[in-house]
């Protein structure tokens, strides 16, 4: 899969203005950010405030995207790095839990949950815990890979990353997420 | 894990991949028969699984016309007729001011005979005439063919000194105004959109 990308037209007059051609974009692409803002977060809210702000800085940097090139991937980047500061700027903030509370970074309640027996349940629980627990730059690359079900070399030009770098980011990630299944032993 | 086992990337790589491809029967088969592989692969499924099984569902209905009412209120605002007339008077009535007061550094000769302060001001306003057209010029082709603002000075002066000075205290006051009220506009616009900190967006992701 890949990502969409607009007709020239539209992104010329976007550029230059036209409300218009601005709500088309927004039309585009709202639904794909708000699910990554979300993988990102795990929160609905702040992915619905995400998703504004990353179309705010689009409005205001437009004139930075060059028409020569793609802009499915320029515009991504730019709700990836939104994305990873306010990611970031969340981690800092948290208090460890030690209770083991549900806490307000932890997944929030819609996950889906029926037709899956407690074993599943509780595996999909785990892996989203050490997904809490990735660097916000590595948990970026999984989710990006299972947004669309995108291609190592198209997460590399959303990156700007060798896609090399890319997969070996992913292994690693993912790594990290087997082990701490494997480590309980839910899976086994 | 032996030496013939499939490294974990060789794994995942599998995983990813599509299946019935020659490496993935090979990897398939190891799996079936090497319990650690078989068991490495089964948790790298389940994490998979998990992964591409995620979904948020849809955004909420009101965020596509939150984003357009974000944008709009950071449009910036068209320059309107007002502000444009409020900016030339400010700039004429700066100008004459400025000759009112300082006499001897603006340049312009005096009538024979002397000349009043008055005729000083109307001799300025000729000067401020011509920047305010290039100044008009200058705002995007609004007046692609100005006529020029001619002000004449010779001849009777029809103002007496306290005249022109009230003439300038309105200019000043209603230039001051209409500038003040746009900026105060400006203001409430910027204060109403959320998170304006200003964060990087470009370069590489480390």
């Amino acid at each position: 899969m890949s990502l969409p990308e607009p007709a020239k037209e539209v992104l010329e007059k976007a550029r230059d203005g036209d409300p218009g051609a601005f709500d088309s974009l927004v039309g585009t692409y709202y639904r794909l950010v708000f699910n990554f803002a979300w993988r990102m977060t795990f929160n609905r809210d702040d992915a619905a405030e995400i998703v504004q702000e990353v179309f705010l800085r689009l409005f205001r940097n437009f004139q930075k995207f060059n028409p020569e090139g793609r802009f499915g991937p320029w515009f991504m980047r730019l709700a990836v790095n939104v994305c990873i500061n306010e990611r970031r700027s969340r981690m800092r903030k948290a208090i460890p839990s030690l209770s083991g509370e549900e806490d307000a970074c932890g997944p929030d309640t819609n996950l889906p949950q029926a037709g899956e027996s407690l074993d599943r349940t509780e595996s999909r629980e785990i892996v989203l815990r050490a997904v809490e627990d990735l660097k916000p730059s590595y948990r970026a690359i999984v989710m990006l890979r299972y947004l669309k079900d995108l291609s190592y070399d198209e997460i590399a030009a959303i990156l700007g990353l060798p896609e090399g770098t890319v997969k070996n980011r992913l292994f690693r990630a993912r790594e990290v997420l087997r082990a701490k299944l494997e480590r309980i032993g839910i899976s086994r | 894990m032996k030496r013939d086992c499939p490294d974990s990337n060789a794994i995942q790589e599998y995983l990813d991949s599509a299946p019935g491809s020659l490496e993935a029967a090979d990897i398939e088969k190891h799996a079936a028969a090497c319990p650690e592989c078989g068991a490495r692969l089964e948790s790298l499924r389940a994490v998979h699984s998990v992964l591409g099984g995620i979904d948020p569902g849809p955004p909420p209905a009101e965020l596509r016309a939150a984003i357009l009412s974000a944008a709009a209120a950071a449009r910036p605002a068209a320059p309107s007729w007002a502000r444009i007339w409020a900016a030339a008077a400010l700039i004429a009535a700066s100008s004459v001011l400025f000759i009112l007061m300082f006499p001897g550094v603006s340049g312009i000769a005096e009538p024979a005979g002397g000349g009043s302060a008055v005729s000083r001001a109307f001799g300025l306003l000729e000067s401020a005439g011509d920047g305010i057209q290039s100044g008009l010029e200058s705002i995007g082709g609004l007046f692609p063919d100005p006529r020029r603002l001619d002000l004449d000075v010779a001849g009777a002066v029809p103002f007496d000194t306290g005249a022109l000075a009230a003439v300038l205290a309105v200019l000043l006051v209603v230039a001051s105004g209409v500038n003040v009220a746009a900026f105060r506009k400006t203001r409430s616009a910027a204060a109403s959109i959320r998170r304006s900190g200003d964060m990087p967006y470009e370069g590489d992701v480390k």
